[in-house]
Protein backbone atom coordinates (compact mmCIF):
# COMPACT_ATOMS: atom_id res chain seq x y z
CA UNK A 1 0.00 0.00 0.00
CA UNK A 2 1.40 3.37 -1.06
CA UNK A 3 1.02 6.11 1.57
CA UNK A 4 1.80 9.78 1.08
CA UNK A 5 2.43 11.38 4.47
CA UNK A 6 2.83 15.01 5.52
CA UNK A 7 3.66 16.55 8.86
CA UNK A 8 4.09 20.27 9.48
CA UNK A 9 3.59 20.33 13.24
CA UNK A 10 7.25 21.35 13.60
CA UNK A 11 9.35 20.61 10.54
CA UNK A 12 7.98 20.78 7.00
CA UNK A 13 8.04 17.13 6.06
CA UNK A 14 6.63 14.95 3.30
CA UNK A 15 7.25 11.28 2.50
CA UNK A 16 6.02 8.42 0.37
CA UNK A 17 5.99 4.92 1.81
CA UNK A 18 5.18 1.46 0.52
CA UNK A 19 3.77 -0.04 3.69
CA UNK A 20 6.42 0.79 6.28
CA UNK A 21 9.22 1.13 3.74
CA UNK A 22 10.08 4.76 3.05
CA UNK A 23 10.43 5.28 -0.70
CA UNK A 24 11.32 8.97 -0.53
CA UNK A 25 11.31 11.73 2.02
CA UNK A 26 11.71 15.50 1.94
CA UNK A 27 12.10 17.11 5.34
CA UNK A 28 13.11 20.65 6.17
CA UNK A 29 13.78 20.80 9.90
CA UNK A 30 14.54 24.52 9.77
CA UNK A 31 11.26 25.33 8.07
CA UNK A 32 9.78 28.70 8.89
CA UNK A 33 7.49 28.79 5.90
CA UNK A 34 5.82 25.44 5.52
CA UNK A 35 3.68 26.16 2.47
CA UNK A 36 6.71 27.27 0.47
CA UNK A 37 8.71 24.09 1.04
CA UNK A 38 5.75 21.73 0.64
CA UNK A 39 5.05 22.83 -2.94
CA UNK A 40 8.34 21.63 -4.44
CA UNK A 41 8.52 18.63 -2.06
CA UNK A 42 5.12 17.31 -3.08
CA UNK A 43 5.88 17.80 -6.79
CA UNK A 44 9.08 15.77 -6.42
CA UNK A 45 7.46 12.99 -4.43
CA UNK A 46 4.56 12.75 -6.87
CA UNK A 47 7.05 12.35 -9.72
CA UNK A 48 9.12 9.71 -7.88
CA UNK A 49 6.45 7.35 -6.59
CA UNK A 50 3.21 5.73 -7.72
CA UNK A 51 -0.09 7.39 -6.84
CA UNK A 52 -0.97 6.81 -3.19
CA UNK A 53 -3.72 4.56 -1.87
CA UNK A 54 -3.92 6.75 1.23
CA UNK A 55 -2.84 10.24 2.28
CA UNK A 56 -2.10 10.86 5.96
CA UNK A 57 -1.44 14.16 7.64
CA UNK A 58 0.01 14.94 11.05
CA UNK A 59 -2.82 16.66 12.92
CA UNK A 60 -0.47 18.06 15.54
CA UNK A 61 -0.58 19.50 18.00
CA UNK A 62 1.69 22.22 16.62
CA UNK A 63 1.76 25.95 15.87
CA UNK A 64 -1.50 26.50 14.03
CA UNK A 65 -0.46 28.24 10.85
CA UNK A 66 2.25 25.77 9.89
CA UNK A 67 0.13 22.82 11.00
CA UNK A 68 -2.74 23.90 8.75
CA UNK A 69 -0.39 24.26 5.76
CA UNK A 70 0.37 20.52 5.88
CA UNK A 71 -3.22 19.48 6.51
CA UNK A 72 -4.56 21.68 3.70
CA UNK A 73 -1.85 20.42 1.35
CA UNK A 74 -2.75 16.85 2.29
CA UNK A 75 -6.42 17.49 1.63
CA UNK A 76 -5.57 18.95 -1.79
CA UNK A 77 -3.15 16.13 -2.57
CA UNK A 78 -5.68 13.47 -1.60
CA UNK A 79 -8.35 15.05 -3.78
CA UNK A 80 -5.92 15.25 -6.68
CA UNK A 81 -4.79 11.65 -6.24
CA UNK A 82 -8.28 10.31 -5.59
CA UNK A 83 -7.12 8.87 -2.25
CA UNK A 84 -8.74 9.19 1.18
CA UNK A 85 -7.13 11.67 3.59
CA UNK A 86 -6.75 10.79 7.29
CA UNK A 87 -4.97 12.14 10.33
CA UNK A 88 -2.45 10.76 12.81
CA UNK A 89 -1.35 12.49 16.04
CA UNK A 90 2.07 13.96 15.31
CA UNK A 91 3.63 12.98 18.65
CA UNK A 92 3.02 9.32 17.81
CA UNK A 93 5.53 9.70 14.96
CA UNK A 94 8.31 10.74 17.35
CA UNK A 95 7.35 8.03 19.82
CA UNK A 96 7.49 5.32 17.15
CA UNK A 97 10.91 6.51 15.97
CA UNK A 98 12.24 6.12 19.52
CA UNK A 99 10.60 2.78 20.28
CA UNK A 100 11.60 1.27 16.92
CA UNK A 101 15.26 1.83 17.85
CA UNK A 102 14.85 1.14 21.59
CA UNK A 103 12.46 -1.77 22.16
CA UNK A 104 11.33 -2.44 25.67
CA UNK A 105 8.39 -0.19 26.32
CA UNK A 106 10.13 2.35 28.52
CA UNK A 107 7.83 5.24 29.53
CA UNK A 108 8.29 8.20 27.18
CA UNK A 109 7.13 11.82 27.16
CA UNK A 110 7.13 13.68 23.85
CA UNK A 111 7.09 17.47 24.19
CA UNK A 112 7.10 19.93 21.30
CA UNK A 113 7.01 23.70 20.96
CA UNK A 114 3.58 25.22 21.59
CA UNK A 115 4.91 28.83 21.41
CA UNK A 116 3.90 31.37 24.10
CA UNK A 117 6.44 29.75 26.45
CA UNK A 118 4.43 26.52 26.60
CA UNK A 119 4.83 22.98 25.25
CA UNK A 120 2.54 20.31 23.88
CA UNK A 121 3.14 16.99 25.66
CA UNK A 122 1.98 13.39 25.25
CA UNK A 123 2.99 10.47 27.47
CA UNK A 124 3.52 7.03 25.91
CA UNK A 125 3.94 3.54 27.38
CA UNK A 126 5.51 1.39 24.67
CA UNK A 127 3.92 -0.18 21.60
CA UNK A 128 0.71 -2.14 21.39
CA UNK A 129 0.23 -5.47 19.57
CA UNK A 130 0.02 -3.65 16.23
CA UNK A 131 3.27 -1.82 16.96
CA UNK A 132 1.53 1.52 17.48
CA UNK A 133 2.69 3.79 20.34
CA UNK A 134 0.28 3.66 23.30
CA UNK A 135 -0.61 7.18 24.47
CA UNK A 136 -1.49 7.19 28.18
CA UNK A 137 -1.92 10.97 28.67
CA UNK A 138 -2.27 13.97 26.38
CA UNK A 139 -1.66 15.62 24.13
CA UNK A 140 -2.08 18.66 26.34
CA UNK A 141 -0.65 22.17 26.62
CA UNK A 142 1.69 22.75 29.54
CA UNK A 143 3.76 25.55 30.99
CA UNK A 144 7.24 24.00 31.40
CA UNK A 145 7.24 24.41 35.20
CA UNK A 146 3.83 22.75 35.53
CA UNK A 147 4.87 19.85 33.30
CA UNK A 148 8.06 19.42 35.35
CA UNK A 149 5.96 19.20 38.52
CA UNK A 150 3.60 16.68 36.94
CA UNK A 151 6.51 14.51 35.76
CA UNK A 152 8.15 14.62 39.19
CA UNK A 153 4.89 13.70 40.92
CA UNK A 154 4.03 10.80 38.59
CA UNK A 155 4.58 7.37 40.17
CA UNK A 156 6.84 4.74 38.62
CA UNK A 157 9.94 5.03 36.50
CA UNK A 158 11.20 8.37 35.24
CA UNK A 159 10.12 8.69 31.58
CA UNK A 160 12.49 9.26 28.68
CA UNK A 161 12.31 12.82 27.37
CA UNK A 162 11.93 13.33 23.64
CA UNK A 163 11.31 16.36 21.46
CA UNK A 164 11.98 20.04 20.87
CA UNK A 165 10.01 21.05 23.97
CA UNK A 166 12.72 19.59 26.23
CA UNK A 167 15.47 21.27 24.21
CA UNK A 168 13.72 24.65 24.48
CA UNK A 169 13.07 24.42 28.22
CA UNK A 170 15.93 22.15 29.32
CA UNK A 171 16.44 24.12 32.56
CA UNK A 172 12.89 23.44 33.74
CA UNK A 173 12.25 20.06 32.14
CA UNK A 174 15.65 18.41 31.68
CA UNK A 175 17.33 18.03 28.28
CA UNK A 176 15.93 15.59 25.69
CA UNK A 177 17.56 12.17 25.30
CA UNK A 178 18.70 13.12 21.81
CA UNK A 179 19.47 16.30 19.86
CA UNK A 180 19.10 14.49 16.53
CA UNK A 181 16.73 16.73 14.51
CA UNK A 182 14.70 13.64 13.58
CA UNK A 183 14.11 13.05 17.32
CA UNK A 184 13.20 16.68 18.03
CA UNK A 185 10.41 17.20 15.46
CA UNK A 186 7.93 14.66 14.06
CA UNK A 187 8.71 13.59 10.48
CA UNK A 188 6.36 12.48 7.73
CA UNK A 189 8.25 9.19 7.28
CA UNK A 190 7.62 8.21 10.91
CA UNK A 191 4.05 9.45 10.73
CA UNK A 192 3.52 7.32 7.63
CA UNK A 193 4.88 4.26 9.49
CA UNK A 194 2.38 4.81 12.31
CA UNK A 195 -0.38 5.06 9.70
CA UNK A 196 0.85 1.91 7.92
CA UNK A 197 0.67 -0.05 11.19
CA UNK A 198 -2.81 1.27 12.00
CA UNK A 199 -4.09 0.50 8.50
CA UNK A 200 -2.50 -2.97 8.46
CA UNK A 201 -4.27 -3.73 11.76
CA UNK A 202 -7.56 -2.45 10.36
CA UNK A 203 -7.66 0.31 12.97
CA UNK A 204 -9.28 3.68 12.35
CA UNK A 205 -7.23 6.83 11.74
CA UNK A 206 -8.25 10.32 12.83
CA UNK A 207 -10.06 12.89 10.71
CA UNK A 208 -7.71 15.37 9.02
CA UNK A 209 -8.61 18.06 11.55
CA UNK A 210 -5.96 20.00 13.51
CA UNK A 211 -5.57 19.25 17.23
CA UNK A 212 -5.63 22.89 18.34
CA UNK A 213 -5.93 22.37 22.13
CA UNK A 214 -6.43 26.14 22.44
CA UNK A 215 -9.34 28.41 21.62
CA UNK A 216 -8.82 31.21 19.07
CA UNK A 217 -7.12 34.17 20.72
CA UNK A 218 -10.01 36.64 20.55
CA UNK A 219 -12.47 37.96 23.06
CA UNK A 220 -16.16 37.65 22.26
CA UNK A 221 -18.06 40.94 22.41
CA UNK A 222 -19.56 41.90 25.72
CA UNK A 223 -23.12 42.93 25.26
CA UNK A 224 -25.12 44.84 27.85
CA UNK B 1 -6.08 21.52 -23.49
CA UNK B 2 -9.31 19.79 -22.75
CA UNK B 3 -11.45 18.48 -25.61
CA UNK B 4 -12.84 21.46 -27.49
CA UNK B 5 -10.86 23.64 -25.11
CA UNK B 6 -8.85 25.47 -27.73
CA UNK B 7 -11.95 27.24 -28.99
CA UNK B 8 -13.70 27.57 -25.64
CA UNK B 9 -10.64 28.65 -23.70
CA UNK B 10 -8.71 27.10 -20.84
CA UNK B 11 -10.51 25.22 -18.07
CA UNK B 12 -9.28 26.64 -14.77
CA UNK B 13 -10.15 25.96 -11.14
CA UNK B 14 -9.61 28.95 -8.83
CA UNK B 15 -9.27 28.93 -5.04
CA UNK B 16 -9.79 31.99 -2.84
CA UNK B 17 -9.22 32.11 0.94
CA UNK B 18 -7.90 35.60 1.69
CA UNK B 19 -10.50 36.55 4.30
CA UNK B 20 -13.56 34.75 5.69
CA UNK B 21 -14.88 33.18 2.49
CA UNK B 22 -13.61 29.84 1.17
CA UNK B 23 -14.31 30.12 -2.54
CA UNK B 24 -13.75 27.64 -5.35
CA UNK B 25 -14.72 28.61 -8.87
CA UNK B 26 -14.35 26.93 -12.24
CA UNK B 27 -14.36 28.72 -15.59
CA UNK B 28 -13.80 27.64 -19.16
CA UNK B 29 -12.36 30.64 -20.96
CA UNK B 30 -14.93 33.32 -20.28
CA UNK B 31 -17.70 30.92 -19.29
CA UNK B 32 -18.52 30.61 -15.60
CA UNK B 33 -19.16 26.95 -14.70
CA UNK B 34 -19.16 26.94 -10.89
CA UNK B 35 -18.84 29.38 -8.02
CA UNK B 36 -18.91 27.59 -4.67
CA UNK B 37 -18.54 29.76 -1.57
CA UNK B 38 -18.47 28.67 2.06
CA UNK B 39 -18.38 31.53 4.54
CA UNK B 40 -17.41 31.64 8.21
CA UNK B 41 -19.28 34.94 8.63
CA UNK B 42 -21.64 33.49 11.24
CA UNK B 43 -18.71 32.41 13.39
CA UNK B 44 -17.38 35.98 13.52
CA UNK B 45 -20.62 37.54 14.76
CA UNK B 46 -19.85 36.90 18.41
CA UNK B 47 -16.50 38.69 18.01
CA UNK B 48 -17.96 41.66 16.12
CA UNK B 49 -15.49 41.32 13.25
CA UNK B 50 -13.35 38.86 11.32
CA UNK B 51 -10.97 37.02 13.65
CA UNK B 52 -8.09 35.71 11.49
CA UNK B 53 -7.62 32.51 13.48
CA UNK B 54 -11.35 31.74 13.36
CA UNK B 55 -11.33 32.32 9.60
CA UNK B 56 -8.28 30.08 9.10
CA UNK B 57 -9.85 27.27 11.11
CA UNK B 58 -12.98 27.47 9.00
CA UNK B 59 -10.97 27.45 5.74
CA UNK B 60 -9.18 24.20 6.52
CA UNK B 61 -12.54 22.54 7.26
CA UNK B 62 -14.26 23.95 4.18
CA UNK B 63 -11.62 23.68 1.48
CA UNK B 64 -11.97 19.99 0.59
CA UNK B 65 -15.77 19.95 0.38
CA UNK B 66 -15.74 23.26 -1.56
CA UNK B 67 -13.39 21.85 -4.23
CA UNK B 68 -15.52 18.71 -4.56
CA UNK B 69 -18.73 20.68 -4.80
CA UNK B 70 -17.37 23.05 -7.44
CA UNK B 71 -16.20 20.13 -9.61
CA UNK B 72 -19.60 18.46 -9.28
CA UNK B 73 -21.45 21.70 -10.12
CA UNK B 74 -19.27 22.32 -13.16
CA UNK B 75 -19.56 18.69 -14.23
CA UNK B 76 -15.84 18.39 -14.85
CA UNK B 77 -13.09 16.18 -13.41
CA UNK B 78 -9.69 17.24 -12.16
CA UNK B 79 -8.09 15.54 -15.18
CA UNK B 80 -9.99 17.93 -17.46
CA UNK B 81 -8.41 21.03 -15.92
CA UNK B 82 -5.81 23.01 -17.82
CA UNK B 83 -4.55 24.80 -14.72
CA UNK B 84 -5.21 25.68 -11.09
CA UNK B 85 -5.16 29.25 -9.77
CA UNK B 86 -5.08 30.50 -6.20
CA UNK B 87 -5.08 33.82 -4.36
CA UNK B 88 -1.52 34.47 -3.14
CA UNK B 89 -2.35 37.90 -1.66
CA UNK B 90 -3.21 40.44 -0.44
CA UNK B 91 -5.18 39.22 2.56
CA UNK B 92 -4.88 37.55 5.97
CA UNK B 93 -1.71 35.48 5.76
CA UNK B 94 -2.95 32.51 7.82
CA UNK B 95 -6.13 32.39 5.76
CA UNK B 96 -4.29 32.72 2.43
CA UNK B 97 -1.97 29.91 3.48
CA UNK B 98 -4.79 27.37 3.65
CA UNK B 99 -5.89 28.01 0.07
CA UNK B 100 -2.33 28.13 -1.26
CA UNK B 101 -1.38 24.90 0.54
CA UNK B 102 -4.46 23.06 -0.70
CA UNK B 103 -3.80 24.33 -4.23
CA UNK B 104 -0.20 23.16 -4.07
CA UNK B 105 -1.28 19.70 -2.94
CA UNK B 106 -3.91 19.52 -5.65
CA UNK B 107 -1.47 20.70 -8.33
CA UNK B 108 1.26 18.29 -7.21
CA UNK B 109 -1.03 15.26 -7.25
CA UNK B 110 -2.62 16.10 -10.61
CA UNK B 111 0.52 17.46 -12.28
CA UNK B 112 -1.38 20.61 -13.25
CA UNK B 113 0.30 23.98 -13.47
CA UNK B 114 -0.38 26.35 -10.59
CA UNK B 115 -0.73 30.13 -10.74
CA UNK B 116 -0.55 32.32 -7.62
CA UNK B 117 -2.63 35.40 -8.37
CA UNK B 118 -3.60 38.80 -6.98
CA UNK B 119 -6.93 39.13 -5.17
CA UNK B 120 -7.44 42.76 -6.20
CA UNK B 121 -6.87 42.13 -9.90
CA UNK B 122 -9.24 39.17 -9.65
CA UNK B 123 -12.02 41.40 -8.28
CA UNK B 124 -11.84 43.25 -11.62
CA UNK B 125 -11.11 40.20 -13.80
CA UNK B 126 -14.36 38.63 -12.64
CA UNK B 127 -16.16 40.69 -15.26
CA UNK B 128 -14.49 38.50 -17.89
CA UNK B 129 -16.90 35.74 -16.85
CA UNK B 130 -19.91 37.71 -15.57
CA UNK B 131 -22.92 36.22 -17.36
CA UNK B 132 -24.61 39.64 -17.66
CA UNK B 133 -21.72 41.44 -19.38
CA UNK B 134 -20.00 41.15 -22.77
CA UNK B 135 -16.66 40.95 -20.96
CA UNK B 136 -14.28 43.24 -19.15
CA UNK B 137 -14.26 46.68 -20.74
CA UNK B 138 -10.99 48.55 -20.43
CA UNK B 139 -9.56 50.95 -19.54
CA UNK B 140 -11.52 51.44 -16.35
CA UNK B 141 -11.21 52.97 -12.94
CA UNK B 142 -12.02 50.34 -10.32
CA UNK B 143 -13.32 51.08 -6.85
CA UNK B 144 -12.87 48.03 -4.61
CA UNK B 145 -14.53 48.23 -1.22
CA UNK B 146 -14.84 45.40 1.29
CA UNK B 147 -14.12 44.42 4.88
CA UNK B 148 -10.43 44.34 4.11
CA UNK B 149 -10.00 46.65 1.14
CA UNK B 150 -10.63 50.21 0.03
CA UNK B 151 -8.77 50.86 -3.20
CA UNK B 152 -9.00 52.95 -6.33
CA UNK B 153 -7.21 51.28 -9.23
CA UNK B 154 -6.51 52.30 -12.79
CA UNK B 155 -6.83 49.25 -15.03
CA UNK B 156 -5.40 49.49 -18.55
CA UNK B 157 -4.72 45.76 -18.83
CA UNK B 158 -5.87 43.08 -16.41
CA UNK B 159 -2.45 41.39 -16.30
CA UNK B 160 0.14 44.03 -17.19
CA UNK B 161 -1.54 47.34 -16.58
CA UNK B 162 -2.80 47.82 -13.05
CA UNK B 163 -1.90 50.93 -11.10
CA UNK B 164 -2.94 51.59 -7.53
CA UNK B 165 -4.10 55.21 -7.39
CA UNK B 166 -5.09 55.24 -3.75
CA UNK B 167 -6.06 53.11 -0.78
CA UNK B 168 -6.96 53.53 2.85
CA UNK B 169 -4.24 54.74 5.19
CA UNK B 170 -5.94 53.16 8.21
CA UNK B 171 -9.19 51.13 8.33
CA UNK B 172 -10.92 49.61 5.32
CA UNK B 173 -14.41 50.99 4.73
CA UNK B 174 -15.94 47.67 5.73
CA UNK B 175 -14.00 47.70 9.00
CA UNK B 176 -15.31 51.21 9.76
CA UNK B 177 -18.81 49.87 9.21
CA UNK B 178 -18.15 46.91 11.53
CA UNK B 179 -16.73 49.05 14.33
CA UNK B 180 -19.49 51.66 14.13
CA UNK B 181 -22.13 48.93 13.97
CA UNK B 182 -20.83 47.69 17.33
CA UNK B 183 -21.23 51.21 18.79
CA UNK B 184 -24.82 51.25 17.60
CA UNK B 185 -25.50 47.81 19.08
CA UNK B 186 -25.70 46.20 15.65
CA UNK B 187 -24.23 42.80 14.76
CA UNK B 188 -21.39 41.90 12.43
CA UNK B 189 -21.30 42.26 9.46
CA UNK B 190 -21.64 45.97 10.08
CA UNK B 191 -22.17 47.17 6.52
CA UNK B 192 -25.46 45.38 5.79
CA UNK B 193 -26.73 46.03 9.31
CA UNK B 194 -25.92 49.77 9.22
CA UNK B 195 -27.68 49.93 5.84
CA UNK B 196 -30.73 48.22 7.28
CA UNK B 197 -30.73 50.55 10.27
CA UNK B 198 -30.34 53.56 7.96
CA UNK B 199 -33.28 52.36 5.89
CA UNK B 200 -35.38 52.25 9.05
CA UNK B 201 -35.56 48.46 9.33
CA UNK B 202 -34.93 48.59 13.10
CA UNK B 203 -36.93 51.80 13.70
CA UNK B 204 -40.16 51.25 15.66
CA UNK B 205 -42.09 53.19 13.00
CA UNK B 206 -39.95 51.95 10.12
CA UNK B 207 -38.94 55.53 9.34
CA UNK B 208 -35.71 55.77 7.25
CA UNK B 209 -32.79 57.73 8.71
CA UNK B 210 -31.88 61.27 7.65
CA UNK B 211 -28.39 61.15 6.11
CA UNK B 212 -27.84 64.79 7.06
CA UNK B 213 -29.00 64.48 10.69
CA UNK B 214 -25.48 64.17 12.08
CA UNK B 215 -22.51 66.02 10.64
CA UNK B 216 -19.72 63.44 10.38
CA UNK B 217 -16.25 64.26 9.00
CA UNK B 218 -15.16 63.32 5.47
CA UNK B 219 -11.59 62.02 5.74
CA UNK B 220 -8.76 63.38 3.54
CA UNK B 221 -11.11 65.70 1.66
CA UNK B 222 -9.60 69.12 2.51
CA UNK B 223 -8.19 71.20 -0.32
CA UNK B 224 -4.72 70.53 1.06
CA UNK B 225 -5.32 66.75 1.02
CA UNK B 226 -6.59 66.88 -2.53
CA UNK B 227 -3.53 68.84 -3.70
CA UNK B 228 -1.12 66.24 -2.33
CA UNK B 229 -0.77 63.41 -4.87
CA UNK B 230 -0.34 60.71 -2.21
CA UNK B 231 -3.53 61.83 -0.46
CA UNK B 232 -5.67 62.79 -3.43
CA UNK B 233 -7.10 59.28 -3.89
CA UNK B 234 -6.36 58.02 -0.39
CA UNK B 235 -8.94 57.21 2.27
CA UNK B 236 -8.99 57.50 6.04
CA UNK B 237 -11.86 56.20 8.11
CA UNK B 238 -10.34 56.27 11.60
CA UNK B 239 -11.37 59.92 12.19
CA UNK B 240 -14.91 59.08 11.16
CA UNK B 241 -14.95 56.08 13.49
CA UNK B 242 -13.73 58.27 16.38
CA UNK B 243 -16.32 60.91 15.55
CA UNK B 244 -19.02 58.24 15.65
CA UNK B 245 -17.76 57.07 19.06
CA UNK B 246 -17.70 60.66 20.42
CA UNK B 247 -21.13 61.38 19.03
CA UNK B 248 -22.83 58.26 20.39
CA UNK B 249 -21.19 58.74 23.80
CA UNK B 250 -22.24 62.42 24.06
CA UNK B 251 -25.64 61.84 22.52
CA UNK B 252 -26.60 59.13 24.99
CA UNK B 253 -29.17 57.62 22.63
CA UNK B 254 -31.23 60.80 22.03
CA UNK B 255 -30.70 60.74 18.25
CA UNK B 256 -32.50 57.97 16.41
CA UNK B 257 -30.32 54.99 15.48
CA UNK B 258 -31.60 55.28 11.91
CA UNK B 259 -30.36 58.89 11.68
CA UNK B 260 -26.90 58.06 13.04
CA UNK B 261 -26.60 55.04 10.75
CA UNK B 262 -27.74 56.97 7.66
CA UNK B 263 -25.41 59.89 8.41
CA UNK B 264 -22.46 57.57 8.97
CA UNK B 265 -23.18 55.62 5.81
CA UNK B 266 -23.48 58.85 3.81
CA UNK B 267 -20.13 60.09 5.14
CA UNK B 268 -18.40 56.88 3.97
CA UNK B 269 -20.18 56.87 0.62
CA UNK B 270 -19.49 60.57 -0.09
CA UNK B 271 -15.73 60.09 0.20
CA UNK B 272 -15.70 56.86 -1.82
CA UNK B 273 -17.66 58.50 -4.62
CA UNK B 274 -15.84 61.85 -4.57
CA UNK B 275 -12.40 60.25 -4.83
CA UNK B 276 -13.49 57.82 -7.53
CA UNK B 277 -14.82 60.72 -9.58
CA UNK B 278 -11.53 62.61 -9.07
CA UNK B 279 -9.72 59.59 -10.55
CA UNK B 280 -12.14 59.62 -13.49
CA UNK B 281 -11.57 63.33 -14.12
CA UNK B 282 -7.81 63.17 -13.74
CA UNK B 283 -7.32 60.16 -16.01
CA UNK B 284 -10.01 60.92 -18.58
CA UNK B 285 -11.15 57.29 -18.29
CA UNK B 286 -14.91 57.16 -18.82
CA UNK B 287 -15.68 53.89 -17.05
CA UNK B 288 -15.95 52.81 -13.42
CA UNK B 289 -16.16 49.27 -12.07
CA UNK B 290 -17.37 48.77 -8.51
CA UNK B 291 -16.27 45.58 -6.75
CA UNK B 292 -15.92 44.05 -3.29
CA UNK B 293 -18.57 43.14 -0.75
CA UNK B 294 -19.53 46.76 -0.02
CA UNK B 295 -20.84 46.93 -3.60
CA UNK B 296 -23.95 45.46 -1.95
CA UNK B 297 -24.53 48.84 -0.29
CA UNK B 298 -27.53 50.45 -1.98
CA UNK B 299 -26.57 54.00 -0.98
CA UNK B 300 -23.11 53.54 -2.51
CA UNK B 301 -24.47 52.09 -5.74
CA UNK B 302 -27.06 54.84 -6.01
CA UNK B 303 -24.74 57.75 -5.19
CA UNK B 304 -21.97 56.45 -7.43
CA UNK B 305 -24.52 55.81 -10.18
CA UNK B 306 -25.76 59.41 -10.01
CA UNK B 307 -22.22 60.83 -10.02
CA UNK B 308 -21.23 58.68 -13.00
CA UNK B 309 -24.39 59.58 -14.90
CA UNK B 310 -23.78 63.28 -14.27
CA UNK B 311 -20.21 62.94 -15.55
CA UNK B 312 -21.21 60.86 -18.57
CA UNK B 313 -19.27 57.88 -17.25
CA UNK B 314 -20.37 54.23 -17.50
CA UNK B 315 -20.73 52.43 -14.17
CA UNK B 316 -20.41 48.67 -14.06
CA UNK B 317 -21.31 46.62 -11.00
CA UNK B 318 -20.93 42.85 -11.50
CA UNK B 319 -23.62 40.62 -9.96
CA UNK B 320 -23.26 40.68 -6.19
CA UNK B 321 -22.27 36.99 -5.94
CA UNK B 322 -19.23 37.93 -8.06
CA UNK B 323 -18.47 41.13 -6.08
CA UNK B 324 -18.02 39.43 -2.71
CA UNK B 325 -14.92 37.25 -2.38
CA UNK B 326 -15.22 34.13 -4.52
CA UNK B 327 -13.18 31.56 -6.38
CA UNK B 328 -14.66 32.31 -9.80
CA UNK B 329 -12.80 35.61 -9.92
CA UNK B 330 -9.49 33.81 -9.36
CA UNK B 331 -10.39 31.22 -11.98
CA UNK B 332 -11.36 34.03 -14.40
CA UNK B 333 -8.02 35.77 -13.97
CA UNK B 334 -6.27 32.40 -14.16
CA UNK B 335 -7.97 31.56 -17.45
CA UNK B 336 -6.86 34.89 -18.91
CA UNK B 337 -3.26 34.35 -17.74
CA UNK B 338 -3.26 30.82 -19.23
CA UNK B 339 -4.84 32.08 -22.46
CA UNK B 340 -1.92 34.48 -22.82
CA UNK B 341 0.53 31.58 -22.43
CA UNK B 342 2.17 33.07 -19.35
CA UNK B 343 4.34 30.76 -17.21
CA UNK B 344 3.02 29.25 -13.94
CA UNK B 345 4.31 30.34 -10.54
CA UNK B 346 7.36 28.69 -9.02
CA UNK B 347 6.15 25.79 -6.82
CA UNK B 348 7.97 27.42 -3.89
CA UNK B 349 5.88 30.60 -3.92
CA UNK B 350 4.44 31.84 -0.66
CA UNK B 351 1.62 34.07 0.46
CA UNK B 352 2.08 37.85 0.57
CA UNK B 353 -0.40 39.55 2.85
CA UNK B 354 0.42 43.00 1.44
CA UNK B 355 0.85 41.99 -2.22
CA UNK B 356 0.91 45.14 -4.41
CA UNK B 357 -2.02 45.64 -6.77
CA UNK B 358 0.33 45.81 -9.76
CA UNK B 359 1.80 42.36 -8.98
CA UNK B 360 -0.92 40.36 -10.71
CA UNK B 361 1.06 37.09 -10.73
CA UNK B 362 3.54 35.83 -8.12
Amino acid sequence: MIITALDTSGAASAAVLDGEAVLAERTDYAARRHAESLGPALRELAALAPAPDAVVVGVGPGPFTGLRAGIAAGIGFGLGAGAPVSGVASHAALALRWYAAHPGGHELVVATDARRREVYATRFAGLDAAGVPIATAGPEVWAPAALAERLAAAPGEEPMRLGRGFALYAAALGAPVSDDPALLEPSAADLGRVAARLLAAGRPLLDPVPLYLREPDAAPLRRP
Amino acid sequence: MSPGGAAAGPLVLGIESSCDETGVGIVRGTQLLANTVATSMDEHVRYGGVVPEVASRAHVQAIGPAIREALATAGVGLDDLDAIAVTAGPGLSGALLVGVSAAKGLAAATGKQLYGLNHLAAHVAVDLVAPDAPGLELPTIALLVSGGHTEILRIDDIVDGIELLGSTIDDAAGEAFDKTARLLGLDYPGGPNISKAAAGAFDPEGRPGDPHAVSFPRGLMTGKDLRRPERRYAFSFSGLKTAALRFTTADGGRTRQADVAASFEQAVVDVLVAKTMLAVEDTGIDRVLLGGGVAANARLRETLGQACAAAGVALRVPPLSLCTDNGAMIAALGAEVVRRGLPPSDPGFGVTSSLEASDVRV
